[in-house]
């Protein structure tokens, strides 16, 4: 399927019904805050449920609070991109009285998850048009959260790399987040020529100096090095920003989009490789070795994005 | 090109060649090269291989000979047509997640490899083929063949065209990959001409093989170098056909291939170094031996971006007692009455009895020990110069000393030994200062900078790049597919444990002489430690020990490493090599303890 359209959603888009939503059971308070929303009518209600950590008590609290909420939960890793896909697959077109309307929370998901899902929609043979809400709840930030284990993955991730002949310098679309370590180690790995980098604004408690952080040495002169701030609220719109970018730095790089920052901002750059598969997505992870960090999400703060999908032309 | 990278600002992949040529510093490895032999470069990366190859190249040797002609001419001429071949980590990384994407079948995931690397350089090959500028006719004639041959369709027979049209090939490829249908990306691949499904030295000669007569530039020479850039990170297969054909291949085909500081045990049982191929080493162990080329460097850099303003790297960045390693005899008094030196070893002598007797027992007044004989002083105070001056500047009880502390790692021999003699980080340091010092200038309104550099800057922006260094190391995933069970056996931990150890040993509560400042890789390591060992080596995290500046480095068992300069000034560390102690003794304990997080 295309890619046809994506519009930022209010809000309050949850009192639409859905025919299927899938979240996370993860270990983080954050995951559940989709059960307190208006789930109306929803017709199927799938958990991808983490394998890793699955003994530390916020994991099983909140299986418990999806069980009440009669979700089917599916045990995965969070590195399975093939079993997310297989899943996935099931669901969007099971051969009868496939879904219209999904609703995806991508908020408590890994990375690979929602890649798999977005690569699916993007593969999928489908006949009919089908309309995906991702939602966003961001994490109440109370103060910056650093995870200090190495890479255990860094890389592309699976379905989405463009694998470009190296005949041009790289220019790095980078979304900054929280750990400046992991953004300047990413710099020095795969060398950029040309760095945009992108950080959220202040509504969704986002707050960092990324300048200082990523050059810390305050002395060093202006190099080839852009910052562009988004609006996490307004994802449809940022999307378009990005892929305005892309579109200028395609002639002369090779573009590689990384995003350490928000979950939905890395949600963007698979849906810019959709749109634009010359863009390598990569991500950066500490796998098994990462610290769990239980954080609440930050309601009633929520971003949705609506995407279209079907065998039309997409629109710009 | 400067780059958001500390290390990429000086990064020959993406430069022309008359740039590489501009930026070049001959490195006496350079004659080894040119020779016409298949050469294996061995070094961490940033150590110039991808300079060294480009500058193999006709436009490069061409924009040498135009820039420098004096300095040109006293190497030997390439006798060969190089064919410089890309590569870099993104393409790396890339081309090894194919894995991924075809999950069900290696086989295809290897042939889709396989496919794109050809189609590069066949696309390489043509390019160097362009830079004879052919005659009209003749390029016509040639690529009509060409097109032909490559089943190029109804290409244009021009050489920008069907260079166009080869990475259009490549394009359909990955198209065909993102469906993550066998059967889709096997179509594709049997739809692709024949030479970029066989070797990459097919790839290569099928091209040249059209290419009659031979232009002017190319006949008197009748062998054509592959030059392929960064093997150490390409897939296995592509490591294995490359480094087999260093035994025996096309008598036409040259191969210039690099390597980390360790060479492969699977080339070891199949080809001899200085029978089959000449091994290129391009590290240093010791700062004394990169000494002057870093100087040389520096005043290029300098003059380059400081133009009419430029001074000497001595003048612009001071003297530093610390990393200045004297040679013996030397004229200048470094342990003169009133000298930093002296003042530190009295310092340290009245605050450390162990010291006071370590000088005593040696013949040597701890109040003055400008008065020893000058071959005591060469024979025990330089020895343990850097100790005492790191002791002043960070022991506690030498109190007041934050001024030492703030400038310890600051001066040209600083920076030169900070870098190991890596040409990138040279230049990366070098850039971050010159960057600081005219950012200086400019904020406190001043027209002309006061020399030296002041201290402390220069010692902010070393302590930076260290910094970034211990960043890299951490975001250098651990090998793929592997997964590790314990701590201590990945590289940023190996470092950081080996880091805080050097730590102890140099600032401990007493003194000590001959501290370590080395580990040997012994043979109770586990094979993964070991790995990583070697992944260490390949980013330049850790350096190999050896003494032989050619020749055939010796095999991880039983070698010698030590932590690269670049994270002194994170752990305090000198700028010596001291004596090496098994690392599974230091490194088994760790890895049977907790998460030590977080790494400096």
């Amino acid at each position: 399927m295309e890619l046809l359209k994506l519009e930022t959603r209010a809000s309050d888009a949850m009192a639409v019904p859905s025919d299927l939503v899938i979240a996370a059971c993860g270990y983080e308070r954050r995951a559940t805050a989709i059960l307190h929303s208006r789930l109306r009518a929803s017709r199927q209600r799938v958990a991808f449920a983490f394998e890793e950590f699955s003994d530390s008590a916020r994991r099983l609290a909140n299986e418990v609070s999806y069980r009440k909420a009669n979700f089917t939960l599916l045990p995965l890793s969070g590195e399975d991109f093939e079993g997310a896909a297989l899943v996935f697959r099931e669901y969007l077109d099971p051969g009868y009285a496939p879904p219209d309307v999904i609703s995806v929370d991508i908020s408590s998901m890994s990375r690979v998850w929602y890649g798999a899902i977005v690569k699916e929609l993007a593969l999928s043979t489908r006949q009919a048009d089908v309309i995906v809400d991702f939602y966003y709840y961001p994490r109440r930030v109370l103060r910056a959260v650093t995870d200090e284990a190495p890479a255990e993955f860094t890389g592309p991730v699976v379905g989405f790399s463009s694998v470009s002949t190296p005949n041009r310098p790289i220019a790095l679309m980078l979304g900054i987040g929280q750990d400046a370590q992991r953004e300047l180690g990413l710099q020095e790995l795969v060398e950029p020529s040309k760095t945009i980098a992108f950080y959220p604004d202040r509504a969704f408690g986002y707050t960092l100096d990324e300048g200082r952080r990523l050059f810390p040495n305050a002395s060093s002169k202006p190099r080839p090095y852009e910052r562009v701030q988004y609006r996490l609220e307004d994802p449809g719109f940022v999307f378009s920003v990005l892929e305005s970018i892309a579109h200028g730095l395609a002639e002369d790089w090779r573009v590689l989009f990384i995003s350490v920052g928000p979950k939905l901002f890395s949600l963007l750059g698979f849906l810019l490789h959709v749109r634009r598969p010359s863009v390598s997505v990569w991500r950066i992870s500490a796998g098994t070795r990462r610290v769990p960090v239980d954080v609440a999400a930050a309601t009633p703060r929520l971003s949705v994005l609506r995407t279209y999908w079907g065998a039309g032309v997409a629109m710009a | 090109m400067t780059t958001a990278s500390l290390y990429g600002a000086f990064n020959a992949r993406w430069l022309e060649p008359d740039e590489v040529a501009k930026t070049f510093v001959p490195v006496p490895e350079f004659r080894k090269v040119v020779q016409t032999r298949h050469s294996l470069l061995l070094g961490p990366r940033g150590c110039g291989k991808t300079t060294l190859l480009k500058m193999l190249t006709d436009s490069a040797q061409a924009a040498w000979l135009t820039s420098r002609p004096s300095e040109a001419r006293t190497f030997p001429v390439p006798n060969f047509v190089a064919v410089y071949v890309p590569s870099d980590t993104k393409w790396s990384f890339e081309l090894e997640s194919i894995r991924k994407e075809v999950p069900t079948s290696f086989t295809v995931a290897e042939r889709v490899q396989r496919c794109l690397v050809a189609l590069s350089v066949t696309s390489a090959t043509m390019q160097a083929i362009a830079d004879f500028k052919l005659g009209e006719e003749q390029e016509r004639a040639f690529c009509i063949d060409l097109v032909k041959a490559l089943n190029l369709g109804s290409t244009h027979p021009r050489l920008s065209f069907l260079i166009a049209a080869v990475e259009a090939l490549a394009t359909q490829v990955r198209a065909a990959l993102s469906t993550r249908d066998v059967y889709t990306i096997d179509a594709v691949l049997a739809a692709l001409p024949v030479s970029v499904r066989a070797s990459l030295a097919d790839a290569l000669l099928f091209v040249v093989r059209l290419l009659r007569p031979l232009p002017k530039g190319a006949r008197r020479r009748r062998q054509w170098a592959l030059c392929f850039d960064e093997l150490e990170m390409a897939p296995q297969w592509l490591q294995t056909e490359l480094l087999r054909d260093l035994r025996s291949t096309d008598q036409r085909l040259l191969l210039k291939l690099t390597w980390t500081p360790i060479v492969p045990d699977f080339l070891r049982l199949h080809a001899q170094p200085g029978a089959d191929y000449d091994v290129v080493r391009l590290w240093n162990s010791h700062v004394p031996d990169f000494r002057p080329f870093c100087r040389m460097f520096a005043e290029r850099l300098i003059k380059d971006r400081l133009g009419e303003e430029a001074k000497s790297p001595e003048l612009l960045f001071g003297r530093s007692s610390f990393a200045r390693d004297e040679a013996p005899k030397e004229e200048e008094d470094a342990y003169a009455r009133g000298t930093e030196v002296w003042d530190a070893f009295r310092t340290q002598a009245s605050s450390d009895r162990h010291f006071a007797t370590y000088l005593k027992r040696h013949g040597v007044n701890p109040q003055d020990p400008s008065s020893a004989p000058p071959e005591i002083r060469d024979r025990v105070l330089r020895k343990v110069k850097p100790i005492v001056l790191l002791r002043d500047a960070f022991r506690k009880s030498s109190g007041g000393r934050s001024r030492k502390k703030r400038s310890l790692y600051s001066g040209e021999d600083a920076i030169y030994a900070m870098s190991d003699g890596n040409p990138r980080w040279l230049a990366g340091l070098l850039n971050d200062l010159l960057d600081a010092l005219l950012k200086d200038l400019q904020s406190r309104g001043r027209k002309k900078f006061s020399l030296p550099m002041r201290a402390s800057l220069q010692a902010d922006v070393l302590e930076a790049a260290s910094r970034r260094m211990v960043a890299f190391i951490r975001a250098f995933p651990v090998l793929q597919g592997e997964r590790y069970e314990t701590t201590a056996g990945v590289l940023v931990d190996i470092v950081d444990t080996l880091g805080k150890r050097l730590e102890v040993e140099l600032l401990g509560r007493d003194f000590n002489s001959d501290p370590i400042g080395g580990f040997l890789v012994d043979d109770s390591l586990p094979n993964l430690v070991r790995r990583e060992i070697e992944r260490g080596l390949l980013i330049g995290a850790l350096i190999l020990l050896s003494e032989a500046r050619s020749g055939m480095p010796d095999n991880l068992r039983g070698a010698r490493v030590r932590l690269s300069f670049m994270l002194a000034p994170v752990y305090k560390l000198t700028f010596r090599n001291f004596r090496a102690v098994g690392l599974s003794g230091l490194l088994g304990s760790a890895a049977h303890g907790q998460r030590r997080f977080p790494v400096r």
